[in-house]
């Protein structure tokens, strides 16, 4: 029987966990006294302030910023994977696969080369939003025939586009790197990763994620039944073709604001989701939220890992995603294969 | 009362394929209506273009007196309910999560399930022998049996017409007699169903009339006795048969004896 | 459904990997270019002909005084136009007029070729003598040298003494020895001059702040011209080592007094410090408080020759300003 309450307390216990986990955590040590005081005296508590400036500023616009940008793109990567999955009825899909991703990532490396970020902190962000919305409205242009969107032609625009996105970005890349500063700027932001980020990142990804997750969880019982097939779905009443034009405006959204505040990370919408659905069931109601909560714990995790282990210097943020993610794929994939369920 | 269902010169075609056009008859309540006709014939077209899945080229499809074309998805969901052929799930549900989908035509966004919907998905699950099965997954139950749990979904959803597209192919003789008689029952006062078969007998046995579809027209309805006949049977369906009157049952039977190989064809 | 551990294990290899690959990856190319694999070329001989010492063995003759030199290197531009007179050059790098990074500019006449490292261009303007450093393609560099094209490749030095070195053995090999030997005297007075004026003050704590989050560890010629200026790199203070990617709690928690940025704007202004006087992450740095954050040229900052002197003047002219006000 599935437990789905205990799950969700002990998702919701890992969060919380991961957020303070990572705010204690990290390339400088803070002492436990100084981190609780400085957030009790954020929140406004009467404390004589007996530590340093920069652990301050360290805590409040270093580190809290990070992992609510983390919470946000996590919680993010895990919804739209989850959505995307029920919607394909495919467990091998994620954000990625329709080409989203990688037209966000065009927008924003076109962005870095063009040394826009200079003028204002929003243009990466903004270029990158705009590549996803392109991305996502070519792909189903092609895709749709007289209102009709197969799942297949989407399946195979989205790889088209994404492929299309990939080289162009690899050209902006092969120019950029005549400046080693621009290039090697490029090609970190192409491996993902959270430094950096500011309260300003936050104000860009916060409101579009959770307005996205609003709109998915309105469409949590349609997901249910659309993994039954479109005949059915349709047969009960569902208007497949609205609910999938809404759901992937909204998971490109979604994953747009995501990827222009964070780069690329992979593997977080693919595994979570998968993990949690041999867990708890295929019913969306659960699956969905909790694939949001337990991809933001995950992501901030894997961040504290990234910025924690090799300090002063850290690790990639995509390469750690992909490093768990992938062996896990790998055997989910045998799973799968050995009782023929793909 | 007013019909059902009327159905008014309607046409379709694939691209440049027509499948039938001039197709016209209508349903009333109560009325057990058998769809027969070779492969190819667009049995399985027509009910999904009574469903609004597919547009109608020419023509109109009345549910109820409301053209279909005015109607949303789930108002027609909530004159029509379909049986689908094919039942095979990929998902973790269990019988009663597949039936509860039934109720999806009366549910808002995030509306949580009302007394009222308890009570339709208690009296489906009744209707079709299934409360037995209801914490059962349905991958794993037998084909017959996910045969019911989809008739079941679709008296859940409490339309007064009910489509089913080939609801015996996987059932062994005793359930497919059973859930015929069960639609039967259900269909009795207020409803209409409209069945396609490929079984002659059942078709004979179970409905009140018989359409048959064919070289891309409607080219006989009425009651069985008076649509298949051996005539029909060799035109259509290129089978030599003996149809003959069993007043034991009260019904016809149907035996194939042969195929016929085109030039055999003789008036 | 279970899972089991079978997933665990390939994921705890890989992470390893990275984990050693990382900690151990930056200590084994500096254990790799101390064992001299990327050194660069040694000249035998005091007269022409004289022979060539490629670092990954090939010998080479250059036959007599070359006077076709191509330059595949800003530095080699540099070395050069201070060695040997513009009509013995038949290539430079397009980069020499590009005024946020070149310090000649004007000094190349124009009727000389500039290229990049194409191969069919450099073989098609004829070159005795192909100036290429360790970071260039090796593709292009063993075609030369199949062509029989005498290459000296320059190590891409991070030190001082490095710079005199590379500019002797150019000198050596364009037979400049004289000119070489006069730049580099220059150069020692020049530091001996920065060292000796800043002599036994307190040394500030300095952080050399690139984009990106980059600073200069020990064993970089940045390093060295904080030390040389009398200041401290507070890089060295997390031991590091080459030009690393900082994270900004790090940069933070160091505190440093001073902050020295590059400029790369043509014409060098306040610009380049604004991000980091108005960051609010940056706001309670001593560095910042007190406003000595500082932009010197990038084109000195970075140039892997005898322009780098006036990068150490200009630093040691900010960390002590009152050392040069006579």
């Amino acid at each position: 029987m599935r437990h789905r309450s205990l799950a969700a307390v002990f998702a919701c216990a890992s969060l919380l966990a991961a957020g303070l986990l990572a705010l204690t955590f990290g390339a400088t040590s803070i002492p436990l006294h100084h981190a609780a005081g400085i957030l009790g005296h954020a929140l406004g508590l009467p404390l004589d302030p007996v530590w340093p400036a920069w652990e301050d500023t360290i805590l409040l616009h270093v580190r809290l910023p990070r992992i609510v940008v983390g919470m946000c793109v996590g919680g993010g990567l895990g919804l739209c994977g989850s959505t995307l999955q029920g919607l394909f009825r495919n467990p091998l899909a994620d954000p990625a696969i329709l080409g989203v991703s990688s037209g966000a990532s065009l927008g924003a490396v076109i962005a870095l080369y063009l040394g826009l970020a200079v003028y204002t902190i929003w243009a990466l962000p903004l270029l990158a939003c705009l590549g996803a919305g392109i991305t996502a409205f070519v792909v189903s242009a092609i895709a749709s025939r007289r209102g009709h969107t197969p799942i297949g032609t989407l399946l195979l625009a989205g790889v088209a586009m994404s492929s299309l996105m990939t080289a162009l970005t690899s050209f902006v890349l092969s120019l950029a790197l005549a400046d080693y500063n621009i290039g090697s700027q490029i090609v970190l932001w192409i491996l993902g990763g959270l430094d950096g980020r500011t309260w300003d990142h936050v104000k860009l990804v916060a409101p579009a994620t959770c307005l996205g997750a609003a709109t998915i969880l309105a469409y949590a019982r349609d997901l249910d039944v659309l993994l039954l097939g479109e005949l059915h779905a349709t047969s009960v009443g569902v208007d497949v073709v609205r609910v999938r034009r809404a759901l992937i405006l909204t998971t490109s959204l979604i994953t747009g604001v995501g990827v222009a505040v964070s780069g690329a990370i992979g593997f977080v919408g693919l595994v979570i989701p998968h993990i949690l659905r041999l867990l708890i069931g295929p019913h969306h109601r659960w699956l969905l939220p909790l694939s949001m909560i337990v991809g933001a714990a995950f992501l901030v995790l894997t961040d504290c890992v990234a910025r924690t282990l090799i300090a002063p210097e850290e690790i990639r943020l995509g390469v750690i995603t992909a490093s768990i993610g992938a062996p896990f794929f790998l055997f989910l994939l045998l799973q799968h294969r050995r009782e023929g369920l793909l | 009362m007013a019909a059902r269902l009327e159905v008014q010169d309607l046409a379709f075609a694939y691209r440049d394929q027509p499948v039938f056009e001039h197709v016209s008859f209508a349903l009333h309540p109560g009325d057990v209506v058998g769809l027969v006709g070779p492969n190819g014939s667009g049995k399985s077209t027509l009910l999904r273009l009574l469903l609004g899945i597919l547009p109608a080229h020419r023509g109109h499809i009345l549910l109820d007196g409301t053209p279909l074309r005015s109607l949303s998805r789930k108002a027609i969901a909530r004159h029509a309910a379909f049986v689908p052929q094919d039942t095979a799930i990929d998902a973790a549900f269990t019988t009663r999560d597949i039936v509860a989908m039934g109720r999806n035509p009366y549910l808002g966004r995030f509306q949580p399930e009302t007394p009222d919907d308890r009570a339709a998905i208690e009296w489906a699950l009744a209707a079709t022998a299934t409360q037995h099965l209801t914490a059962r997954f349905v991958q794993e139950l037998s084909g017959g049996e996910r045969q019911r749990v989809m008739l079941a979904r679709a008296l859940a959803q409490q339309a007064p017409l009910l489509l089913l597209d080939e609801p015996t192919a996987n059932l062994d003789v005793a359930h497919q007699l059973e859930m015929l008689s069960q639609v039967q029952s259900v269909v009795h006062d207020n409803r209409g169903a409209l069945i396609a078969l490929h079984d002659f007998n059942l078709a004979a046995r179970f409905c009140d009339r018989i359409l048959m579809l064919a070289d891309g027209r409607l080219v006989a309805q009425g009651t069985p006795a008076a649509v298949i006949t051996e005539d029909h049977l060799a035109t259509y369906f290129h089978i030599r048969a003996k149809v003959r009157w069993e007043p034991d049952i009260g019904g016809l039977v149907v035996l194939p004896c042969h195929p016929i190989t085109p030039h055999h064809i003789t008036a | 459904m279970p899972l089991r551990g079978a997933g665990v294990l390939p994921t705890a290899l890989i992470l390893a990997g990275l984990l050693g690959l990382l900690t151990y990856g930056g200590s084994a190319r500096v254990a790799l270019l101390g064992y001299g694999l990327l050194q660069a070329t040694r000249i035998e001989g005091s007269d022409f002909p004289k022979r060539l010492i490629d670092p990954a063995g090939t010998r080479q003759i250059i036959p007599a005084p070359p006077q076709r030199i191509v330059s595949t290197i800003l530095a080699g531009d540099h070395m050069l136009t201070a060695l040997v007179s513009p009509d013995r050059l038949a290539g430079v790098t397009y980069l020499v007029d590009d005024p946020t990074i070149s310090n000649i500019i004007g000094v190349v006449p124009p009727s000389v070729p500039r290229i990049a490292t194409e191969i069919e261009t450099l073989l098609a303007l004829q070159p005795d003598l192909v100036l290429v450093a360790n970071y260039t393609r090796t593709e292009t560099v063993r075609l030369l040298i199949a062509a029989h094209i005498p290459v000296v490749r320059f190590h891409h030095d991070a030190s001082f003494q490095g710079v005199m070195d590379n500019l002797h053995t150019l000198g050596e090999a364009v037979g400049a020895v004289p000119q070489a030997e006069q730049l580099i005297h220059d150069m020692r007075c020049r530091i001996d001059a920065v060292v000796q004026r800043v002599g036994e003050r307190q040394r500030p704590r300095v952080l050399y702040h690139a984009p990106a989050g980059y600073t200069m560890g020990a064993e970089t010629l940045i390093d060295e011209m904080i030390q040389l200026a009398g200041g401290l790199n507070v890089a060295r203070e997390v031991q590091l080592i080459g030009p690393v990617k900082l994270q900004q709690e790090v940069m933070l928690s160091l505190e440093p007094e001073v902050i020295v940025v590059a400029d790369w704007s043509a014409t060098p202004g306040p610009e380049a410090i604004q991000e980091l006087l108005h960051h609010p992450v940056w706001r309670h740095v001593p560095a910042v408080a007190h406003g000595r954050v500082h932009a010197i040229r990038g084109a000195w900052l970075t140039s892997v020759s005898q322009e780098a002197v006036h990068g150490l003047e200009a630093m040691a002219r900010l960390l002590h300003p009152e050392a040069f006000a006579w």
